[in-house]
């Protein structure tokens, strides 16, 4: 079933246009930092370009590449009614869903590979300074490709949470707009009130913000279990959620 | 002696769907048996596509239950429009079919499949640009494309042009001919159902009113129809067990008992001087019979 929808997504408009996006913005802004570097505009160091790059990424493009495609995967099986083929096929609706979560997950991880090693490479290429100082302390290229890539992990599985989100929206609304816009809107207003004590989603929140900008040992004391504990049980709360949405339903094609 | 019945391929018992407080479909047994082409009729909005929808699994039954005799998968079709890809082409939309059931493509199956329905020569066109009889075909091929033993099909001949329609109802035949195919097929036409039905089943308010064979709907429970210049001769020599129902001009509607043979009714009435220019067995028109059933005797109310 993966295999199926890969050829199906990876064949449709949107799906490169996503991609042609991302990476064209990042072309874009990569080189609009470095020219503003070369000519004194705004100096900045490798390290600040990747910290900048990876904050987009993980706080904007990402959860709204993710939202758009889970909900644009599913939505469209609606849409183009062709959701009654695998069931027809005598395929479960566990593995049609199981795949959809497993495709939108596996290219969204792709794209953001993609993303962080042009991000690496125009950071080593383009800027003058490789100083790598975080709180007095210099990096070496390995533990900041290390934690970058760390950061690109912890926002994808973050992320996962946001797709299942999407998907549960498009269950219920059957409209990919009302899914995307529902399931970004929930994760910016976590993000916005993750420093406050009401917010339990905080120390997830905070992890992918630690790796990049502070010290290792305070994100293991502080946010990094519970964070853990947190995205373990909003995995579980929502895939049960999607499962027993998705079986229940009446699949009422247009 | 009737030759009898093997188990159903597909059988539905006290088949129910309610949406909310309204029941689309109500008790319905149903009993496809292979070999059948089995035609489910009735009105738009008699519970058709939610009966086969149910049989489809895309959606679950209130009440009731549902046996199907072959294994997963083959059970194929679709309701209502062809479910299709539009951005893939004809052939990678057979193919996706392969890669959903974990099996490696057979590109000679689907050339094979896409000859017969005759999509050969669109086979690497987007399906997007497809007209409806087009997808109409490639929803077909979808469906035979693993040799189910039941194909399950919502109006197939909804939108086609007259060539068209002959086409589909072509293969049906022939595919029951020659593969012993079953067939679920529902429709509103009944001439068209009257060309290819082996059996009927009539829903009407979510309710089957009756399931029976083509041939015994359009029996006329042993009424013949008598051609003779000489009417009123032919009247006072009927024998007992032939009951006139009706005359009109040269013509004679006659009723037999089951005890007197057509040929018994001829040779009397040749016996006795009567000349008989024809004598045939009544055959009812489908239309006639779905009217009586749905609507009562004169099929007023549905005018």
């Amino acid at each position: 079933m993966l295999k199926a929808d890969i050829k199906t997504y990876f064949n449709t408009w949107v799906f490169w246009a996503l991609n042609g996006l991302t990476l064209g913005f990042l072309v874009l802004y990569s080189l609009l930092l470095a020219g503003m570097d070369r000519i004194g505009l705004r100096p900045m160091t490798a390290l600040d370009y990747l910290s900048s790059s990876s904050g987009i990424y993980t706080n904007a493009l990402y959860p709204l590449l993710t939202t758009l495609f889970s909900a644009y995967v599913l939505s469209s099986e609606y849409r183009w009614r062709t959701l009654m083929v695998p069931i027809f096929e005598g395929v479960s609706r566990t593995r049609i869903l199981s795949s959809k979560i497993g495709f939108c997950f596996l290219s969204t991880v792709i794209l953001g590979v993609v993303y962080f090693c042009g991000a690496f490479l125009f950071g080593f290429t383009l800027f003058t300074s490789q100083n790598m100082l975080v709180e007095n302390r210099t990096l070496s290229a390995f533990e900041v490709v290390a934690r970058m890539s760390g950061v690109a992990i912890w926002t994808a599985l973050i992320m996962v949470l946001f797709g299942l989100l999407a998907m549960l929206l498009v269950i219920q609304f059957k409209n990919a707009l009302v899914a995307t816009v529902g399931s970004f809107l929930a994760f910016l207003i976590l993000m916005i009130t993750a420093e406050t004590r009401h917010n339990p989603f905080g120390p997830m929140l905070k992890i992918a913000q630690l790796l990049q900008s502070a010290n290792l040992e305070a994100l293991a004391r502080g946010p990094l279990l519970p964070g853990i504990g947190i995205w373990l049980l909003t995995l579980m709360v929502l895939m049960v959620a999607l499962a027993v949405s998705f079986h229940r339903q009446d699949i009422v094609l247009e | 002696m009737n030759k009898p019945l093997p188990d159903p391929l597909l059988q539905t018992r006290g088949l129910c769907k309610r949406f909310g407080d309204f029941e689309a479909v109500r008790a319905v047994d149903l009993h496809v048996y292979p070999g059948d082409i089995y035609v489910l009729l009735g009105p738009n909005g008699a519970g058709k596509t939610t009966t086969l929808s149910m049989l489809a699994g895309l959606l679950h039954p209130s009440a009731g239950e549902i046996t199907f005799t072959g294994q997963p998968g083959e059970m194929a079709g679709f309701i209502g429009a062809p479910p299709i890809y539009a951005h893939l082409s004809a052939y990678d939309n057979l193919a996706l079919s392969y890669h959903m059931r974990r099996r490696p493509v057979a590109r000679q199956r689907i050339h094979e499949i896409l000859e017969q329905v005759g999509l050969a020569a669109a086979r690497n066109r987007k399906t997007g640009a497809f007209s409806t009889g087009m997808r109409q075909r490639l929803g077909l091929a979808r469906a035979l494309l693993f040799d189910p033993k039941l194909v399950v099909l919502d109006e197939p001949t909804s939108g086609l042009d007259p060539d068209g329609i002959v086409e589909v109802r072509e293969m049906i035949l022939r595919l029951n001919r020659e593969r012993q195919l079953t067939w679920l097929i529902s429709s509103h036409l009944l001439a068209e159902a009257e060309q290819f039905a082996t059996r009927v089943g009539i829903l009407m308010q979510g309710q089957r009113r009756i399931e029976a064979t083509l041939a015994s709907l359009q029996d006329g429970h042993n009424v013949f129809l008598l051609e003779t210049p000489a009417p009123e001769q032919a009247r006072a020599a009927l024998p007992a067990g032939a009951h006139l129902l009706e005359s009109a001009g040269e013509q004679l509607q006659i009723q037999l008992d089951d005890t007197l043979p057509s040929a018994e009714l001829n040779r009397c009435l040749v016996t006795q001087g009567v000349p008989v220019a024809g004598l045939s067995r009544v055959v009812n028109r489908l239309e006639t019979t779905y009217f009586q059933i749905c609507y009562g005797a004169t099929g007023e109310s549905h005018a």
